[in-house]
């Protein structure tokens, strides 16, 4: 259409002004579009913590403490499981496998999970995928530690080093347990989970350093040393909690209404991603917010664009009566500055997308290392397809009341060349 | 006989209905061919009568018709689309599109007419050649000039390069407002020579506006706004 190449070439000849617009579009879709992708992989990632363990099992509290304490090491459990009940529960005839947690220690700040060989086979993320060690192996000695990337990165560490275990969770332990020292064995790769930011030792070395230990401090007076501690029974008293895998999914809710009813002792049995999505749900105000901050910026981005067309009208007048004497109607005045914003939304809206996969392209590292964040560069989805679909048509839209302003004059000016 | 290129009667234009007549015009008539100089100081009425004509406002009263069409019975987009087809404008100044070349602006009637496209189809060549033909004609033949920005143009290239876009497609009848009055006297003459030219070549009526009486001399006939609007102006 004759009209909109008159438009483009307009534009063309503003390029200046229009280039700057379309660069202050560009940035805010990047941004609008980057939000909703890290919400988008954040709200993925945080799903996907833990999967692979059908129900998890801890002391009597509520579902979402269970799932902050014993998943991503936030807080600590109110009460222990005794082994005994573990034991037993454990030979549940519709259980395939257990994998027990014993937490309460920690190093510069991160926290020791005390468990089995048994957690690295079993535990999973992201769908189906495994904990996979970048240097060494699995503990096997009771003095063995196996790093999560981020503590070993953070801290530097290397296979063979030793490190010295504190008790209580916090940067500023109280006690350190500096009699038994552990061995780095082992470092595993990123994933992404809270795995990143823990130390992993077996049961057996968790009971050994609280050998000498009685409720929470050493006994006084009384000191085993390391190799002593070796060969005394190694077998904990009681774990933090305990993560099962059935051998039938169909089961899952018969086996934790037995567990919820063992009588024994008080127990909570949840399901991961039940519990997972009720605490995502607490966030989504932060996520809301988020989203709602960068639509604004949109349309601060579309009001620029806004401002530079209006501006540009008084200067376009004569070109309008120019227009209008070769046979122009008002309506293809109109038409000609709605084009123009149209391409102008268009033209940032694709220069935004590029920007963000450049910007995905390079920060994707450092979001990993740094913020154990997962972006991926996939295709646009159909949510952030609407979104951009949004923009452009809201961008025409805007375009409507220079156009209308632009219609106006014309009809007023007629063929009166205003200078 | 032929029929009147510009005919009015009894014509009335207010601005707004309670406000006074500011034109009031009993007869006028241009003839085909006819090259006819409209004289008249501002405020005698002259841009308002270039309006209607052009059909961009309407008369509230009276017959109006340009090439036998009675501009009063068509719709303000019929208007339009009537303009673009039969009339070729030329101002005082500032006539082209500043970011279309020299050539795209000679062709812009070309996209909004698709009778003077038809016309032009006619000659048998090609739209481009057609606009280099005229702009030829009126002396605009430095390949260099032609590529050059239309803003970097004299005032007086600038005029022809009008001129040859009025010209483009054969319009029936062509409008030039004060088409002079930016040039120095030597070229105004010269200019007229050229429009005479070419409108008696294409076969269009000529109407020629101005305030300035000493332009007035080649043509076939002369108006003065004073003789042919019945309604009083203050003159300033």
């Amino acid at each position: 259409m004759a009209v909109l190449r008159l438009a483009w070439q307009s534009l063309l000849n503003r390029r200046f002004t229009a280039l700057i617009t379309i660069f202050t579009i560009a940035l805010s879709v990047a941004l609008l579009l980057g939000v909703e992708r890290l919400r988008h992989d954040a709200r993925a990632g945080f799903a996907n913590t833990i999967s692979g363990t059908d129900l998890l099992v801890g002391a009597r509290s509520g579902p979402t403490q269970l799932l902050l304490y014993s998943v991503f090491h936030i807080g600590n459990a109110t009460n222990n499981i005794s082994w005994k009940t573990y034991k037993e529960l454990s030979q549940h005839r519709k259980i395939a496998w257990t994998v027990p947690i014993s937490l309460g220690d920690s190093h510069a700040g991160y926290r020791v999970i005390g468990t089995t060989p048994g957690f690295y086979q079993h535990y999973r993320f992201a769908g189906d995928r495994e904990l996979a060690f970048a240097q060494g192996r699995t503990f096997d000695d009771v003095f063995d530690v196996v790093l999560g990337s981020e503590v070993a990165r953070k801290l530097g560490y290397q296979v063979g080093d030793q490190i010295i275990l504190a008790h209580g969770a916090g940067k500023v332990s109280l006690i350190k347990h500096e009699d038994k020292p552990f061995r780095v064995v082992g470092i595993l790769q990123a994933s992404g989970t809270p795995v990143d930011r823990s130390l992993q030792v077996h049961l057996s070395g968790i009971e050994a350093i609280h050998k000498d230990w009685f409720s929470g401090s050493p006994i006084p007076g009384v000191k085993f040393d390391a190799e002593r501690v070796r060969n005394m029974n190694l077998t904990p008293k009681t774990i933090t909690a305990f993560l099962v895998g059935l051998k039938s999914r169909i089961a899952t809710f018969r086996v934790q209404r037995d567990i919820n009813e063992f009588e024994k002792e008080p127990l909570l049995a949840i399901l991961p991603g039940a519990a997972l999505a009720e605490l995502w749900e607490m966030m989504a105000v932060a996520e809301n917010a988020l989203l709602v901050v960068s639509v604004m910026v949109v349309l601060v981005g579309l009001t620029g664009m806004l401002t530079v067309l209006l501006t540009s009208l008084n200067e376009r007048r004569r070109e309008m009566a120019i227009l209008r004497s070769l046979g122009a109607r008002p309506a293809q005045v109109f038409v000609l500055v709605v084009g123009e914003a149209s391409v102008i939304s268009l033209i940032g809206l694709l220069a935004g997308v590029l920007l963000l996969y450049l910007g995905m392209a390079g920060l994707r590292p450092w979001l990993e290392t740094e913020y154990n964040l997962f972006i991926s560069l996939g295709l646009p989805g159909s949510r952030e397809l609407s979104l951009m679909l949004l923009v452009w048509v809201s961008g025409t839209l805007i375009g409507l009341i220079p156009a209308q302003r632009a219609y106006r004059n014309s009809l007023a000016d007629g063929l009166t060349i205003r200078v | 006989m032929s029929q009147p290129v510009v005919e009015i009667r009894d014509l009335h234009f207010r601005w707004q209905p309670d406000h006074d007549d500011v034109l009031n015009i009993a007869d006028m008539r241009v003839e085909p061919g006819e090259r006819l100089f409209l004289v008249g100081h501002s405020g005698s009425g002259k841009s308002t009568l270039l309006s209607l004509l052009a059909g961009v406002m309407v008369p509230q009263a009276g017959t109006l018709s340009v090439l036998g069409q009675n501009l009063r019975a068509l719709g303000s987009a019929q208007r339009d689309h009537f303009r673009a087809d039969h009339v070729g404008f030329i101002f005082q100044m500032f006539n082209l599109i500043p970011y279309l070349s020299v050539v795209d602006n000679v062709l812009l009637p070309l996209r909004f007419s698709r009778t003077r496209r038809e016309h032009v189809a006619r000659l048998r060549h090609a739209e481009t050649d057609e606009a280099l033909r005229l702009l030829e004609h009126l002396g605009l033949t430095d390949k260099a000039l032609l590529q050059r920005q239309v803003t970097e143009l004299s005032v007086g290239q600038q005029q022809r390069v009008a001129a040859a876009r009025s010209l483009i497609g054969a319009p029936q009848l062509l409008i030039a407002d004060e088409p002079t009055s930016a040039l120095d006297p030597h070229h105004r003459q010269a200019f007229i020579e050229l429009l005479f030219r070419e409108c008696k070549e294409q076969g269009s009526t000529l109407l020629f506006v101005s305030h300035d009486h000493t332009l007035g001399g080649r043509f076939d006939r002369r108006l003065d706004m004073h003789d042919i609007n019945a309604v009083r102006q203050e003159v300033d």
